[in-house]
């Protein structure tokens, strides 16, 4: 029984997995426009902007398309297409990469000078550069709790560690962000002296 | 205590600020306190840096180009499975958390039909019949003494087996970066231990599960060695006691003769004499000749009055194991004359 778009949204993710398992189609969709945004967000991170992030983010949901009985709890659904996404993050990343941020050169940009205050699209960069140097499982660990806004129960799933062990990357992973940025400390700040 | 908790509470808001940032709404648990100012300002700091970073926003389509490639996207099977569960010890470490289980259940089954063959008999403790002289105990006797060896070997084992074991029982050392390793061999070493013991408890039980008892001795037959152990096995327990208490009107004569008998030192002593003297050698011989032949002709003495109340089927059984025994060779003599064969 084909539904309208509003009653899809009224459904729980249990519900909609239901229909996905009955290969309905808009069900499905309903499901994509939930998360494609936060795990193609993930994706996009982890990858450090790489030009695969779509395709990535797009395994994730086919996996769950072909299969969506492998799910056994509906309610992790998110973390689930999280854990899914990430892996495929992890296997791609022992392939030659091409087009990721750290592999572009390192141009000066033209309009950026010491004297002036950074605009925003600088700042940016700058910290999507120093995010994306950070260790693999602290880059994680710092998008899924910080800009996801997992739970640090959800990200220990993800992350198949214990909720400290979440705590401890999240905490290493800040200080090294902090440590990196340091020259570009005060600039990132608006000019506030907090070191 | 109060002051514990506080600290408690204190050193949780600092990890909580370290981990989550400033923003309380973020954190995992509510905690009212207030942590240090730099703490909580470096905190603070790294969020707004935090808050700088890109938040990309899908590609134009990308929706789109998903929803197309899922006709692409043929069913999986369902065997192609990705389990989604927390971090948990998984189940391979639990099974060898018991794989000590197994080399002792295989001990304790491999000594339960070993006992029931029979096989353990000469390792097992056992039941002495006719005179025990307080020379066969174990105690006080040398190990190297090879007829004492079978007798009380399955006694040794026991005890060998209880100091191999004392290095569990002592202090443990200080820690060290093999410590680990030595622990671990200290456990395999009593698994080890441990599974050779069940190996004889696991005999003792089917042996007295099988032939109600343990294994039995026949001690005086052997003083006149001619009346193989054997026999005395399978002509039946009444019939065995009766002619067993042939042997024990004999055993005070044994006793006699054994203390008459001169010692193997006396003949050393006349060896290493200074100066050498044949005649006191020669002497000692003679002696131990002597005694020995009137305890052989005691052991004859025993073995004809036994003989004699043979009934005919019983001469024929051991007449069969005595020439059983001159055929299977040394191993069978040994077994049969064994320990306290004289």
């Amino acid at each position: 029984m084909e539904r309208d778009a509003p009653a899809y949204r009224q459904m729980t993710d249990q519900g909609l997995l239901a229909l996905a398992g009955a290969r309905d189609r808009a069900a499905f969709a309903e499901i994509v426009a939930r998360y494609y945004q936060p795990v193609y967000r993930l994706v996009w991170r982890m990858t450090n902007g790489g030009a695969d992030a779509e395709d990535i983010a797009q395994d994730a949901f086919v996996r769950l398309w072909q299969n969506p009985a492998q799910l056994r709890e509906a309610g992790a659904l998110k973390g689930w297409l999280m854990r899914v996404a990430s892996n495929g993050v992890i296997d791609r990343s022992r392939k030659p990469r091409h087009g990721a941020l750290d592999d572009a050169p390192e141009v000066a940009d033209p309009q950026a000078r010491p004297d002036e205050p950074m605009d925003r699209a600088q700042a940016a960069k700058l910290v999507d550069r120093a995010i994306g140097r950070l260790p693999e499982r602290q880059r994680l660990a710092l998008t899924l709790v910080y800009f996801e806004g997992l739970t640090n129960i959800a990200a220990a799933e993800v992350l198949e560690v214990s909720v400290e062990a979440v705590e401890s990357l999240l905490a290493r992973a800040r200080r090294s962000l902090k440590e990196s940025l340091a020259p570009e400390w005060r600039d990132l700040l608006g000019g506030l002296a907090e070191n | 205590m109060g002051n514990e908790m506080e600290q408690d509470r204190d050193k949780r808001i600092e990890d909580l600020l370290a981990s989550y940032g400033a923003n309380r709404a973020r954190w995992p648990q509510a905690l009212e306190g207030s942590a240090p100012a730099a703490a909580e300002a470096d905190a603070r700091a790294i969020d707004r840096v935090l808050a700088q970073a890109s938040m990309p926003e899908l590609p134009v389509g990308a929706m789109d180009r998903l929803m197309a490639k899922l006709d692409d996207a043929a069913p999986a099977p369902e065997s192609n499975v990705v389990l989604f569960r927390p971090a948990v010890q998984g189940p391979r470490r639990r099974i060898w958390r018991y794989a000590a289980a197994l080399p002792l259940a295989a001990s304790l089954a491999l000594g339960l039909y070993l006992g029931s063959r029979g096989t353990l008999d000469t390792l097992l403790p056992h039941r002495h019949h006719g005179q025990r002289g307080p020379e066969r105990r174990c105690a006080g006797r040398p190990r190297r003494d090879r007829r004492h060896r079978g007798l009380c070997r399955g006694k040794h084992l026991m005890t060998a087996n209880r100091h191999r074991s004392r290095p569990a029982r002592a202090p443990a050392p200080p820690r060290q970066p093999d410590a680990h390793r030595s622990s671990r061999w200290i456990k395999i070493a009593l698994v080890a231990s441990l599974a050779v013991n069940l190996l004889f408890v696991g005999g003792g039980i089917a042996r007295f599960a099988m032939h109600g008892g343990p294994p039995e001795r026949f001690a005086n037959s052997s003083q006149m060695q001619l009346i193989p152990r054997r026999f005395l096995g399978d002509v039946g327990g009444e019939r065995r006691r009766e002619l067993l208490a042939i042997f024990k009107t004999y055993g005070p004569s044994f006793k006699e003769g054994r203390k008459t008998r001169p010692r193997p030192g006396d003949g050393a002593d006349a060896l290493d004499a200074g100066p050498y003297d044949p005649a006191r050698t020669k002497a000692a011989i003679a002696q131990f000749g002597s005694a020995s032949a009137t305890l052989m002709e005691t052991g004859g003495n025993a073995a004809e009055e036994m003989i004699g109340k043979l009934t005919p089927d019983e001469r024929k059984l051991l007449a069969q194991h005595i020439r059983m025994r001159d055929q299977s060779g040394g191993r069978m003599r040994k077994m049969d004359d064994g320990p306290g064969g004289d």
